[in-house]
């Protein structure tokens, strides 16, 4: 039986350093005040931070993990839909188990689309 | 005309025709040997390299924009990019091919050469772009052993006092993409 594709999935938006990135508002408890306790999503990704950017500390709980991670903001929730998405073809295959799921487009700028599996196994 | 006549002139004529037409033949054939010899290609250099690519693979060749780092990706990568609402991986040709990056200044601004394969397209990040020049024959000019280059390197030839390293598009994409699986 094949899995139903979604029309549109609810997002959080967010910057690492001054890469957009998306990932998915259900993994999402809430969101708060930076925690310098937290890792650093640029730390996670290996992306240069942005030193003067608002930053917010996602709670995440997903697949029966939590794990804190600091973000740079600003942040906002969204969807994403099938039009926003960027057909990456075979680019998928080289990153599959890594951060990025996928790629959107807002602006003419890509976003990075995070896979929530493997921020909770870095960040944890 | 008697019918004698007439069948000498018409076997002449048919016999004068089959000649024309392989001279023709000929010609076309003469024509195909030279063009399989000659081929154009885009002279361009990236870093230290000086390379060239069969013109007929390369799909478009843009500015230099902000590429957009991929986390994670191969260390062949050097992130991805939008063209008119395509997103192409932008390959690192100093990093497959180990050469520095070249301290000299260049007279075009550095842009992206889209290479298309079968299933996919890559684009090379080309500091100075040559334009597109006629190479005789390379394999009769080619200067390195097969197992002193990678794979996608098909000849090394000597080019305006310049070593030109011949890629084979195909096979950079198969070496970094995976373009020769099946889609």
């Amino acid at each position: 039986m094949s899995e139903s594709v979604a029309a549109a999935v609810p997002i959080v938006r967010c910057f690492a350093g001054e890469q957009g990135c998306g990932l998915v508002a259900a993994a999402v408890e809430r969101m708060q005040e930076s925690e310098s306790s937290c890792p650093h999503l640029s730390d996670l990704l290996g992306i240069p931070s942005a030193p003067g950017a608002e930053r917010r500390t996602l709670h995440l709980f997903a697949y029966g993990r939590r794990a804190r991670v600091v973000v740079d903001g600003p942040t906002a929730i969204g969807t994403i839909g099938a039009s926003d998405l960027i057909p990456a073809g075979r680019l998928l295959r080289l990153l599959r188990n890594g951060p990025v799921l996928g790629f959107a487009k807002d602006a003419e700028k890509i976003v990075l689309l995070l896979n929530v599996a493997w921020l909770l196994e870095q960040a944890a | 005309m008697i019918d004698g006549d007439r069948e000498q002139s018409g076997a002449g004529a048919n016999a004068a025709l089959a000649a024309l037409s392989e001279a023709a033949a000929l010609t076309n054939a003469s024509d195909a040997h030279d063009a399989s010899l000659r081929q154009s290609w885009l002279v361009l250099r990236s870093g230290t390299r000086w390379l060239a690519i069969p013109a007929d693979s390369v799909r478009e060749v843009v500015l230099k924009n902000f590429i957009t780092r991929v986390p994670h990706a191969p260390p062949q990568m050097l992130g991805v990019i939008l063209i008119r609402g395509r997103l192409v991986p932008v390959l690192s040709l100093e990093g497959l091919l180990r050469c520095g990056a070249a301290d000299v200044a260049a007279p075009t601004l550095p842009r992206l050469v889209v290479l298309a394969g079968k299933h996919s397209e890559a684009a090379i990040v080309a500091d100075e772009v040559r334009g597109i020049v006629e190479l005789a024959d390379i394999s009769t000019q080619n200067q390195a052993g097969p197992g002193t280059r990678p794979g996608f390197v098909r000849a090394e030839i000597s080019w305006e006092k310049r070593l030109l390293c011949i890629l084979d598009p195909q096979q950079l994409l198969a070496a970094t993409l995976g373009e020769a699986e099946s889609p």
